[in-house]
């Protein structure tokens, strides 16, 4: 019989360790920690599958747990488990902690449960451990821009000499686009001339795995960035008016972990996206995505 | 005959008082007096005329109110005669006799104060002032384009100076009242921010006590769930052993269940925790009773404005609601001292101490320290919140209680939330100091009498200030 799987929980509220130890201690080998820097001792010590940790705790917050925790161990699966919605601490839980999912206090039970069992089983099958992929890897893959003005472009552009960069400014445009030069990365702001984007995302996600998102935005609200981690799997966020270095750094990064899921395509599934209920996604972008996703219907997977 | 007119009299009031002015002259009308408008149609003497009939001139009726008279050829000015003048003549021995027929010209003033009827009122005014002869014994002539247009008198340029002077009056009573209007919009908007942030932080302290009383709850149910099958399966047993006409197959069937279905119960490992998992929610509810009570006590809107209050509970209170910006900025070290009661606004008193614990905990970089103490010093409370965080050079540590003083980021601060405190501390007849030293943290020290005096107790001087929620 396999092993049970390690779930570590972190949390400087003791007697929300105890419940979730008593929730998920006959399922898994549970470990507790009282804060950060505990868990980061016993991250040192235990090979685990799923962190799963409180933002608010003192001197140690949940993204800087989930930032070591991915150094220490990339192959756990991180989720930040939190009472505050702040804008901060998402937009740190997607660039630092590349979390899984943002889970809000107070949670179902249920609900936890079936993403804490989806974390443990694509923590199991993306094990083994990820070689270094090979520098021209990187090279493949074009990129494309999604936005209302050109400077993201031509910012961009000029970064990246050698590597096709394209632009478009409406959804419409991009889609047609893709379904020609499948991008390796995109970068798009969420206010388009269609309106917000983030259904069509969370859609493109869910079909394309393999498509790793940059979001550029001035958008602020923040029970709408938790569905673009949960429900899209968005790489970065970065906030308007974004800074040269910072976009550039996470562009580098991106592309870095595209060639990685080139290689491996088991790790695809670590960007799982929660099920979107396709009914309660009715905007218009969000058709113009599931046409598209019909045009490529029955090609091979550009992966 | 002299023809004299006066321009219509100004409207007046039943005690004779000039009416106040009306529609266009109000304040904020850009729109000038010009002298013309004062203008007295004067018919004017020519400089032959006999000194003896310029002196009767001045005794006809329709003269009575004239100081002098302009003396003008072919509409140009040569300059006036007043009273005083022919006074002097006829005063001197034989006055009237030698001087009589004599042309007026050789006695007039040939320099009048002249004035162009396109002037302000304000510059006439001052140029009038500048070059009148004391006594008055003169008015002014007023021209347009070098011709005698009539007479102004000074009283009635006084006159257009007081009501001007009393519509500005009135335009800065306007603006301050305008003043007093966006400052007391402001002091909202900064109470509502404050409000915002505090009911956003209690919320979201709710949600930890929440977060394990409904888990606590689902598992308890969950539990009783299993439980009640695993009853059920134990009553099975227990009915099948009592059953005479029972098979040792049915005692096993029933057995096996019973035990399948207690491991079950066991393999939760709640049955061992269930006593902590009630207390744990119990704990829980009150936890979230008490940041319910603490936010009513916080905003104390059931009760008086001005009321006996311990500070030492307020501490406690802003403490409690600003834990969940706090508690991962500081360790929060408490001196309190045995407190008589004060008397004071304690929604308001519960904002200042809110708000500089926050200002506190924003102040320290990492992980620090608060100190809060207080003591009873005389006729006082004296209460001391001291961080060890970043500390302020001078040159801030005097601007903290300006208005609109930030030095937080743009969009993050009103610079309004010291500038409140301190009058809030003020009205009621305290204190608030602080010390500082970049680098090693700064001390906000509250002092507070324990008695506001009658007339503050009656919450006039407090009634224009802000409410903390």
């Amino acid at each position: 019989m396999q092993q049970k799987a390690t779930v570590l929980f972190v949390d400087d509220e003791a007697r929300i360790l105890r419940t979730l130890a008593l929730a998920f201690g006959a399922r898994y080998r549970v470990l507790t920690a009282n804060s950060g820097r505990e868990a980061i001792e016993l991250l040192r010590d235990n090979t685990v599958q799923v962190v799963v940790s409180d933002q608010r705790m003192p001197q140690m917050t949940g993204v800087e747990v989930l930032r070591q925790a991915r150094d220490m161990q990339p192959a756990a699966m991180r989720i930040l488990l939190t009472g505050y919605a702040e804008l901060t601490s998402i937009v740190g839980s997607i660039n630092d902690g590349e979390i899984f999912r943002y889970v809000q206090k107070p949670w179902q039970l249920d609900t936890l449960r079936d993403t804490i069992a989806d974390a443990v089983q694509i923590a199991r099958q993306s094990e083994q451990p990820v070689e270094a992929v090979p520098e021209q890897e990187k090279e493949a893959g074009g990129i494309l821009v999604l936005d209302r003005t050109a400077d993201l472009f031509e910012l961009i552009q000029a970064s990246e000499p050698g590597r096709p960069v394209y632009t478009a400014g409406t959804l419409e445009e991009a889609l047609a686009h893709m379904a020609t030069h499948p991008p390796a990365l995109l970068v798009t702001d969420l206010q388009l001339p269609e309106g917000d984007i983030s259904d069509a995302l969370r859609l493109l996600k869910a079909r394309q795995p393999e498509l790793v998102t940059i979001v550029v935005t001035a958008f602020r609200d923040t029970s709408h960035l938790i569905r673009l981690i949960n429900q899209a799997q968005v790489y970065r966020v970065l906030p308007r008016p974004v800074s040269r270095n910072m976009l550039l750094r996470s562009i580098d990064s991106a592309l870095k972990h595209h060639a990685l899921l080139r290689a491996r395509p088991s790790l695809l599934q670590r960007h799982k996206v929660e099920a979107v209920d396709d009914i309660r996604i009715d905007s218009r972008a969000a058709g113009r995505v599931r046409s598209y996703l019909d045009r490529l219907r029955g090609r091979p997977a550009p992966v | 005959m002299w023809i004299i007119t006066r321009p219509p009299p100004r409207a007046r009031n039943a005690r004779g008082r000039p009416k106040p002015m009306t529609g266009r002259c109000m304040a904020g009308n850009r729109s000038t007096f010009r002298v013309r408008d004062l203008v007295m149609q004067v018919h004017p003497i020519p400089p032959q005329m006999r000194v003896t009939d310029v002196a009767d001139l001045f005794l006809a009726e329709a003269c009575a109110n004239l100081l002098c008279l302009p003396v003008v050829r072919d509409g140009v000015p040569l300059g006036i005669v007043s009273r005083y003048d022919i006074m002097r003549i006829f005063l001197r021995q034989y006055g009237r006799e030698v001087f009589g027929a004599r042309p007026i010209e050789r006695f007039m003033n040939s320099a009048p104060l002249l004035v162009n009827a396109q002037a302000e009122i304000e510059t006439a005014s001052s140029y009038v002032r500048e070059h009148m002869r004391l006594p008055i014994t003169e008015d002014f002539v007023v021209v347009e384009e070098g011709r005698y247009l009539g007479m102004g008198m000074v009283t009635s340029l006084l006159e257009k100076m007081e009501q001007r002077v009393a519509a500005r009056g009135q335009a800065l009573v306007r603006a301050n009242q305008h003043l007093k209007a966006s400052q007391a919009h402001l002091v909202q908007s900064e109470k509502m921010a404050s409000l915002g942030q505090m009911v956003a932080g209690v919320a979201h302290e709710i949600n930890t006590p929440l977060g394990y009383v409904r888990s606590n709850v689902e598992l308890a149910r969950d539990f009783s769930q299993r439980t009640a099958t695993a009853l059920i399966a134990g009553g099975n047993l227990v009915r099948t052993l009592l059953d005479e006409r029972a098979t040792d197959e049915e005692i096993g069937e029933h057995l096996a269940v019973a035990t399948t279905e207690l491991e079950a119960v066991a393999e939760t490992g709640i049955l061992d925790e269930l006593g902590n998992l009630f207390d744990d929610t119990l704990h829980g509810l009150g936890e979230i009773s008490e940041l319910v009570v603490n936010l009513r006590n916080f905003s104390r809107l059931d009760r008086a404005r001005v009321d006996r209050v311990n500070l030492n509970e307020c501490l406690e209170s802003a403490l409690t609601i600003g834990r969940n910006l706090i508690k991962q900025k500081a360790e929060v070290v408490r001196h309190y001292g045995d407190l008589p009661d004060v008397e004071c606004a304690a929604s308001q008193i519960n904002q200042v101490l809110l708000n500089i614990l926050t200002n506190a905990a924003q102040a320290i970089d990492e992980f620090g320290e608060i100190a809060v103490a207080t003591r009873v010093l005389g006729e006082q409370v004296e209460i001391s919140i001291r961080d060890n965080g970043c500390g302020m050079p001078e040159s801030v540590r005097a601007r903290i209680f300006d208005p609109f003083y930030t030095t937080k980021p743009v969009g993050q601060g009103t610079g309004l939330g010291l500038s409140i405190s301190y009058q809030i501390i003020e009205q009621h007849g305290g204190a608030i100091e602080v010390n500082s030293t970049p680098g090693e943290g700064t001390e906000f020290i509250l002092r507070l009498p324990l008695r506001q005096p009658d007339a503050v107790e009656d919450s006039v001087a407090l009634e224009d200030m802000p409410e903390a929620g």
